[in-house]
Formats: structure tokens, sequence, C-alpha cells
């Protein structure tokens, strides 16, 4: 069966990288909600702030480091 | 791959591959015989030839057997959570609760069991096999061993149910463990709950049909090796067969030392052999971890599987995702001890375990970021959003929504104030809700048209699957973790009966029911599919197109996006992508170690603490506190002294140091603050533990429940920390304990002024649904003055769960008889009595325990703290009709839960 190559250039619209990263973000977001009630709180955050920490930053530099990747082409 | 590769799962699993024997033996003649007998009857009836294929080849007809059954066990599992929950929501609410106490914590058992093992484990088997088969073209032998399979594991569900009386019905040997079961619990002779040993039975069942399915799959593989060596040799195979041969390697490993446990168990339990209940839970924890991972591995095949398929384009960077089913295995096998972080291991290894607990995040980082960076660039218009890709992308959201708590439950600083509690249970269920189910489906929708040779009936049906699943799973997730939050503890059915507990476990209902019915539009689907589904022919398909058909089924339009595979070039160079992910993945390597480091002193702290070697302040009391089921029992000496029965008595402020020692099951004691640091330390039968803490400096009463489940009367499993005044302000209110929150223990009894105070026992042998009972406030004079209050326990509590009438019977009115019988007069002391600092506990008032009478209880005292009720444990044994025993069940105890603290301030 033949068929065309895929597409290559620039794609506009809701890409399913937009979705995944979307999808990506709303996770995160719940998870750092859920997780921020022990950071907060005075008596918690000894024990849990750095790992909430390091949780936030490492999301940063998933969402960073997958902005700037090269398409899989 | 070519569409021959379809053809064995469709048609060629009838022999004519290569054949085992020339002349199978009798045995396999016979059974071939039989089952063609019984089959080509059976096919007879349409229901029948459709719904379990039975004109199909064996393979096809195997593993649509092993999907039926996941479903019909994960569907039993669902019902198994939604009769627990209507049970604790029938509780908070004070309405009539149906089942025992028997019942209600083995459903919940019976949840995790059968959800686990029956559904998943079963389905992950199924779709393993299938597409190992399909994907490398291999004609599948040894019928009868993969039916073996089938028959062991679906057995091991039916006998982990333990026994069942038909006549006269009687159903409470159910297992009220844990799917978790922690030596010595349940184990005859080491436990006062001891369960049938069919239960024992049910676990080698299920590692046999592991084990012997994982030796199916490696003999294919094997002989699929040395055909095709030469070829083979070199070629890169689909990434998802590297997490399939990682799942190969992962099963003994998991499934072993369950066999070692449960033989263990089993030879304590009937042999004499000695236990050391602390090394057994290790070894148990070996595969209750890597149990998780093994499962974990569907989602994740699943999406190097499918995403490639559905963008039509490789993976992202194929060695990386190779070198993150490596670490898997690697890294899973080692986890176990994260489980029992509380415990008296040494403190060194519970650190190594945490530092490996946070490694084990870098596979899982690898795959989100390979899986993401797979679809960068895929055009919108190129992609459909069918039920596959839904469920893949809710299996991706899911995984990294119940992953990121995996650190922080890794993090033993932060476990010491969720550990056993609900928020335990909102990770585990976002993983395999989320993520595990989701993968799963989105497996099942792309497999099962191939399976079954017809398209999904219908898309709309398969949406209305995915909304109800989404949402229902989400508001489960959320509703865990906020009762979690609030310190709330797993397995728990008796609960204080306060508005946000109330609230969240209705919300959690609700989201048990909604997800229950989005399951209902799958089977309907499912249904109407073998039935009246388009013929779905994968012929001139590759096996990828093939996928792709079979998920377009699901697509709200078909055929918008074409399914043909194209031609691939790539463009951007490997070194470029993977130059990408190794910054990706440095950057985690470098943020896990800085949270190791941050984390190291506290987690020494606490591993330090539970062997021993706790703070170093002048210590005001000491406690011994002895554990059994289901009560503690605490001898102190210092500033307080004396003997108290789920009581631990200290000054306010004072340091306290506890040494911990169990029997019959594993306790924790537990005091769940919020507004100060968290009690938590677990005795394990054989391994003392300490504790060392400073008590509240606000006096008051700090509930303190069992942090560990032990048994059918864990919900009466409730002590008190008793903070007293310190001895020059005896007579102090409960006015600034109440205006703190109690130091946000949600498991502080209530406070009821006195005189109004009215008190009235419960079904479970409770006064106003509390365990301990209310607090009662009294005020008197400086140097004393009457204190009263009454008491009721209605006949109509009486019942097979109220521990306080020790009589078993089949007949429901037997309870109520008993005490009709005896003149209403139970004979339990009962009265107040006073905690005097030096000496212990002395009476004050006493009488015979009676029921349906109004008893007004008064005296004149001095103020003080005082105990009220029941305040000894009543011993229990239930054995309707004889029918108890080793080979049924022993469920015996001592229970305490009709008392409560009487705190007399001056006026």
């Amino acid at each position: 069966m033949s068929a065309p190559e895929l597409p290559r250039t620039a794609s506009r619209g809701f890409t399913p990288f937009l979705a995944f990263g979307l999808v990506a973000i709303a996770a995160a977001v719940g998870a750092v909600w859920e997780l921020a009630y022990y950071a907060g709180s005075s008596v918690f955050a000894a024990g849990t702030l750095g790992t909430t920490v390091g949780i936030v930053l490492a999301l940063g530099a998933f969402f960073v480091w997958g902005s700037r990747a090269p398409p899989n082409e | 791959m070519s569409a021959g590769d379809l053809r064995p799962s469709l048609t060629g699993a009838e022999g004519e591959g290569v054949p085992v024997f020339e002349h199978p033996p009798a045995l396999v003649q016979f059974l071939d015989a039989t089952e063609d007998a019984i089959r080509l009857r059976l096919a007879k009836l349409r229901l029948f030839e459709r719904v379990f294929l039975l004109q199909r080849d064996w393979m096809t007809r195997i593993t649509m057997l092993m999907v039926i059954c996941a479903v019909l066990w994960g569907a039993i599992g669902g019902f198994d959570a939604f009769g627990f929950q209507t049970s604790v929501v029938a509780y908070a609410t004070q309405s009539t609760v149906h089942l025992s106490n028997v019942e209600i914590y083995s459903s919940i058992t019976l949840h995790g069991i059968r959800e686990l093992f029956g559904f998943a484990q079963q389905l992950e088997m199924a779709l393993l096999g299938l597409l190992v088969v399909n994907a490398l073209g291999i004609v599948p032998r040894h019928k009868w061993s993969l039916y073996s399979v089938v028959v062991l594991l679906n057995g091991s569900m039916l006998l982990l149910q333990g026994p069942v009386y038909l006549l006269p019905f009687n159903d409470n040997y159910f297992p009220a463990l844990g799917w978790y079961f922690l030596s010595p619990l349940g184990v005859k002779g080491q436990s006062a709950y001891a369960v049938s040993p069919l239960w024992f039975i049910g676990w080698l069942a299920l590692c046999a049909a592991l084990l012997l399915w994982t030796g199916w799959v490696v003999v294919h593989l094997r002989d699929w090796w040395r055909q095709h060596r030469p070829e083979a040799v070199g070629r890169q195979f689909p990434i998802f067969l590297w997490f399939v041969v990682g799942t190969l390697i992962l099963i003994p490993i998991t499934y072993g030392p369950l066999v070692v446990s449960t033989v263990w168990d089993i030879g304590t339990a009937y042999a004499g052999w000695g236990i050391n209940a602390l090394a057994n839970q290790v070894i148990f924890w070996m595969f209750g971890h890597a149990l998780v991972y093994v499962l974990f591995l569907i989602p994740i095949l699943e999406l190097y599987f499918l995403i490639p398929i559905l963008a039509r384009r490789p993976i992202y960077s194929y060695r990386f995702a190779a070198a993150s089913a490596v670490l898997f295995v690697l890294l899973t096998p080692l986890l176990g001890l994260h489980h029992l972080y509380l415990t008296p291991v040494p403190a060194w290894s519970t650190w190594l375990t945490m530092a490996l607990s946070f490694a084990i995040v870098l596979p899982s980082a690898i795959t989100f970021f390979s899986v993401w960076m797979t679809v960068k660039g895929v055009p919108a218009g190129q992609w459909e959003w069918n039920a596959v890709a839904l469920f893949a992308l809710l299996s991706f959201g899911g995984a990294i929504f119940g992953g990121l708590s995996g650190p922080a439950l890794a993090t033993i600083p932060w476990d010491v104030d969720v550990h056993n509690s609900l928020f335990v249970l909102g990770h585990f269920h976002a993983i395999t809700i989320l993520s595990i189910v989701a993968g799963g489906y989105a497996l099942l929708y792309a497999i099962f048209p191939i399976l079954t040779g017809r398209q999904w009936f219908s898309a709309a049906l398969a949406r209305l699957h995915f909304l109800f699943t989404v949402v229902g799973g989400v508001t489960i997730v959320l509703a865990f973790e906020e009762l979690g939050a609030l310190g709330v503890l797993r397995r728990e059915f008796i609960l204080p009966i306060v508005p946000a507990i109330t609230l969240y476990q209705m919300i959690l209902y609700g989201g048990i029911i909604v997800i229950l019915a989005g399951q209902l539009f799958f089977v309907a689907n499912g249904a109407l599919t073998v039935f009246r589904g388009e013929v779905f022919s994968a012929s001139g398909l590759s096996f990828d197109e093939a996928v792709r058909r079979a998920a377009q089924s699901t697509a709200a339009v078909r055929g918008r996006v074409p399914i043909a595979d194209v031609p691939f070039t790539r463009r951007v160079p490997r070194s470029r992508r993977e130059r990408v992910e190794a910054g990706w993945v440095a950057s985690v390597v470098v943020l896990l170690t800085a949270v190791l480091v941050a984390s190291t002193p506290g987690a020494f702290a606490v591993g330090n603490a539970i062997n021993g070697g706790g703070p170093t302040e002048p210590i005001g009391e000491y406690v011994a506190l002895y554990g059994q089921q289901y009560y503690w029992s605490a001898t102190e000496s210092g500033s307080v002294n004396g003997t108290f029965d789920n009581a631990i008595v200290v000054e306010a402020g004072a340091w306290v140091q506890v040494n911990l020692t169990a029997s019959g099951a594993t306790q924790s004691l537990l005091v769940p603050f919020r507004d100060q640091a968290v009690v938590d330390v677990q005795a394990v039968p054989g391994s003392p533990s300490y504790a060392v803490f400073q008590a509240p400096s606000v006096p008051g009463v700090y509930g303190a429940p069992d942090g560990e489940y032990d048994g059918p009367w864990f919900g009466q499993d409730v002590s008190a920390l008793v903070v007293l005044p310190p001895a020059n302000a005896t007579g102090s209110s409960l006015a600034a304990f109440q205006a703190n929150g109690g130091g946000g223990d949600i498991y502080d009894p209530p406070v009821l002024p006195v005189p109004g105070a009215n008190l009235v026992g419960d079904a479970e042998g409770l006064f106003n649904n509390s365990v301990p009972g209310p607090t009662l406030a009294a005020t008197v004079p400086v140097g004393g003055g009457p204190v009263a209050f009454s008491w009721e326990v209605p006949l109509s509590s009486i019942g097979i769960d109220n521990y306080l009438v020790n009589v078993t019977s089949t007949n429901p009115n037997a309870q109520q008889q008993y005490v009709i019988d005896h003149g209403y007069n139970l004979g339990y002391p009962v009265g107040i009595y006073r905690i005097d600092p030096a000496t212990g506990l002395s009476p004050v008032t006493e009488g015979p325990l009676l029921v349906d009478r109004t008893v007004n209880e008064s005296a004149v005292l001095t103020p003080g703290v005082y105990l009220y009720g029941l305040v000894t444990p009543v011993a229990y044994s239930y054995n309707p009709s004889g029918e108890s025993g080793s080979g049924t069940g022993i469920q015996t105890g001592l229970v305490m839960g009709l008392w409560g603290i009487l705190w007399v301030s001056t006026a």
C-alpha cells in the first residue's frame, strides 16, 4: 500500500503535542496542589518542603526541555 | 510488521503450525476431545458462540476467556468497593449498616485482590500474550498450559474468598485481612483472627498461574529466537517488546517472595514452624511493591506500543526508552522496604530504600518525556481522538498525577505524616485507575476488534465510558487525598462523624458510583460489538494499520484520518534528540540528588528514633505499650503511674518515651496531629520499637487510632492520649483544648457538657457513634461537687456487630434473645473511675452493664480526670453452630469501645 509521506510543516490547531502538554500541566497542577497542603504547613514543612520544591523544579524542567526539544521528525 | 503477523491469533492456533508432538499424550488427546465436544455443543447457542468466540482458534478463545474473566472480576471488585463505601457512608450518616464487620473488611480486602489480580493482572497476561504472538508472528503452542493458567488464576480468586456455608447461609468467613496481608495477622496460632487455609492455598495458586504463564511466554520467545536468530540479530525490536521482556523478568522476582512468605505462614500455622513477623513482612513487600510495577508496566507498555502507531512515527529516542525498561527492571525489586519505614528495621536500610525509591523516578521521567516528544510535530489533522487515543492520554496524565505523589510518600519524614492514611490510597488509586486501568482500556479498545473480528459497535458508548472513568476516577483520587490530609486512616469503617470527613466520604461514594456506571457503558459496548458489530478484517493490513483501524471504530467520525502506514524519514538527527533527552534526565538526576540530601537528616532521625535512638530530652513519662487485638495496654511510670487499657495518660508538655511491643498483629501508635508533629510508630510482634515525643502543652483528650489494620474489630481499636494539666493546675477546663481544635487531630472525641449529656450505645458497641465516647466536661467547686449524666444501651443496638453480647449465631435475633434471657443484665462492670497520677485507676462508682435501661450515673467528684463506661476490654469469639475452626477461620479478640473520658474542672 502506498501513501504520501507525512506532512512535516508546523501544524496549527489542537495538536497531540499540545493535548499531551495540557494534560501534563493539569496533572502537575493537581498533584502539586495536593502536596502544597503539607509544604505549606508549619508543622509538616520540615519533612516535606524539600521534596515538594524538587518536584516543582522538575516539572519546570520537564516543560522547558519539552518546549525546546526538536520535533520527532 | 506484515499482515501475516496477525494470522496466529485469528486462524493459526489449531495446530497447523509447528506440532509439539507427532502423537500427543493420551491426556492431551482426552482433553482436546473433551474440549471440542463441549465447545461444539455450546457453540450451537449463539450467546456462547459469539461471546466466547467458540468457533475461533484456541489462542483467541483463551484470550477472550481471560478478558471476560478479567472484566467479571473487575466488576465484582468494583461492587466490593461499593459495598464497603456504602457501609462507611451508612455509619457516617447514622443509618443502618447492612453488612457485618467481617463482610465489610472482607469486601475491601477482596476489592483489592479482585481488581489487582483477577482484573488487572489477568488482563495484562491476556493482552501481552496476544501481542507477543502477533508481533513476532508466533504460532502458539502448549494450549493446556495456557488453559491451566486460566484455571489456576481464576481458581485462586475463588480460594481467596474463603469458605461460605450455604445451609444455613453464612459468609462470615470471608477474609477480613488486607490484600497486603501482614504476618502474623490471620495466621492460626499467632493471631486472634485466623483465616481459612484456603487463603494461603489461593495465594499459591495465584503464584503458580503467574509463573506458569511466564514460562509459557518464555518458551515461545525461546523457540522464536531459535528459528529467527540469523535475521533477528542486530534488528531493532518494537520498543514495547522491551517492556514485555521486563514484565517476564519481574514476574518471577515478584511472585517468588510471595511463595516464600506464604509457605512460611502455612508452616507456622499448620506445622509448628517459628515465625519472624518482621522478616516475613520484608519478604512479603518484596512482592507487594514489585507487583505495582508489574501492573504499572501495562500503561508504560501501552504508551510505547500505541503512541508510535497512532502518531505514525517511531518513538522519540529508542535508546532512552530501552534504558527506561532496564531501569524499571533493575530498581523495582528493591523498593519493598519503603512500606515498612515505621517498623524497627535499620535506619540505613530505610534511607537506602528512600534513595532507590527516588531513583525509580528516572525511568518514569524518561517515559513521560519520550512519549510526549514522540507526538511533537504530529499535525492536528493527522491525529484522531478515538477512544484508544483518549485512554492513552488519560494513562499518560494519570501516571504523572499519581506518580508525583510517589516521591512524597517515599520521603521518610513525610511518610510519618501520611503513612497508612487515605493519602496513600489517593496516590495508589491515581496510579491504578487513572493510569493502569486507563492503559488497559486503551489496549483493549485497540485489540478487541482484532480479537473478536468485529469493529466496536458504538463510538458514543466508548466516549461515555471514557468520560465517566475520568470523572469518577479523579473524584475518587481527590476525595482520598483530602481525607488523607485530614489524617484519616485507610481501611477504617468507623470514622469520626464530623462534617469534613462525612462530606469527602460522600464525594468518594459519588465517585465510586460514577466510575461503576461508566463501566456499564464499556460492558454494553463490548456485548453489542460481539453481537452486532460490523465485521472487522485485517486482511491486507499491517499490524499497525490493523490497530489503527480498530481504534478508528471508536472515533466520532470514521475515516477522517487515514490508517495507512506512511514512509518516515528522519530529519532530526538522533544526536539532537538525545541531547535534549539527556538534558532532561540530567536535570532529574540533579534534583533527585538534592532532594535526597535534603531529606537525609529527617530520614535518619525517624529511623533512629524507632530503633531506640530518639531525642535525648529529659523524660517525664515512661510508657510500656503492649498492643493486642484490639486494644493497647499501657503501663506507666513517671509523673503518672499505673496501668490503663486504651489510654495513655501523660502530663502536659512532658517528654514521653514509649516502648512498644505487640502480639497477634502489627499495630501502630498513631496520634494524627495536624498542628504539631505526628506520632506514628509501628509495633511488629517480636520486634520492639520506640517512640519519644513531647506531649501537647494543652491539656485534653486526643484521639489515637491504631494506625495499622489488625482484624475485624479494627474500627473499635482507638485509644486516647489523655493529657493532664500540670500538677499545679488540676481542675483546669477543656476550653483551651477546644479553642485550638485539639491539635487538629480529627480523631479527638467530641466534647459534651455535663449535665445534659445523654450517652446512647450504637450497633458497634460505642457511645454516640464515637470511640472513645464523647469527652464529658463537668464543672464542680474547688472542693468537689455532684456530677450526673445518663447512658443507655438500647436493645435495638444489640446484634452480630456488637461485641458486648458474645453470642454468635446465624439466627439474627439470637443476641437480643440472650439479653432478654439474662434479665437485660450483661454483667460487665461499668462506672466512673478516677485517674490518680500516683496510683492509676480507682473506681468511684461501679455497677453491671444493663441493656435497654436508662442509667443515671451520679457521684460527688473532685476536680480531675476520670474514665467512664466499660474501661476494660471484652472477650469476643465468633463461633456460630460450632462452625469456626482452623478449617474455616477463627475470630476472637479483646474489644473495647463503650468508654470515654470525664473531665471535671473547677467552676
